[in-house]
């Protein structure tokens, strides 16, 4: 399987993720009052 | 991670951890953890995708990261099993306010996690455009 590449410079791509309450979170959500780091976890283990 | 999240606050960033596990496992996880971040989740993991955050079995459990796991519990850290797919990889990405990605590191193994001053200097680096713009 073939992921794109994510390259510095490039316009973040948003994604439509869900809170631990069950709403609906968009990503880009995320940085609209500031910088945001986003940290994709392994396995919950 | 945990102990630099007043430096984060500082910085006016926001940590947004994102995993594909169930809601049961993700609350009991961050209550274990206490990790004063959010946690949002992705259970078909399109975001992980979109990201380019790789699976491996091959390089999830080579021998790098099997001594790591094993330095980690004589360390005294917790096993807590197995919760879903043991092949995803993990990965860290910096996004500025108008939306940039100005850091992104998708992991090679589970031990290929960047350095949390380097984290913090390229946040800062961020926030300044931020407060620039």
């Amino acid at each position: 399987m073939t992921f794109p590449t994510i390259m510095t410079g490039q316009p973040a791509p948003d994604a439509t993720l869900m809170s631990l309450e069950g709403e609906v979170v968009h990503l880009r959500q995320a940085w609209q009052s500031g910088p945001a780091l986003l940290v994709f976890l392994r396995h919950l283990g | 991670m945990c102990q630099h999240v007043d430096t984060f606050r500082s910085l006016g960033a926001q940590v947004v951890l994102v995993s594909f596990g169930s809601p049961t496992l993700a609350v009991r996880w961050l209550r274990e953890t206490a990790a004063p971040f959010s946690l949002w989740l992705d259970p078909d993991r399109k975001a992980y995708r979109t990201y380019g955050v790789d699976r491996s079995l091959f390089r999830s459990w080579g021998p790098r990261a099997i001594m790591t796991y094993a330095r980690l519990l004589l360390a005294g850290r917790r096993w807590r099993g197995i919760q879903g797919n043991s092949s995803q990889l993990g990965g860290d990405f910096i996004i500025d306010e108008t939306g940039v990605i100005r850091f992104a590191h998708p992991s090679h193994d589970p031990t290929d996690r960047p350095d949390i001053d380097v984290l913090v200097r390229i946040l800062r680096q961020a926030s300044s455009v931020s407060s620039s713009s």
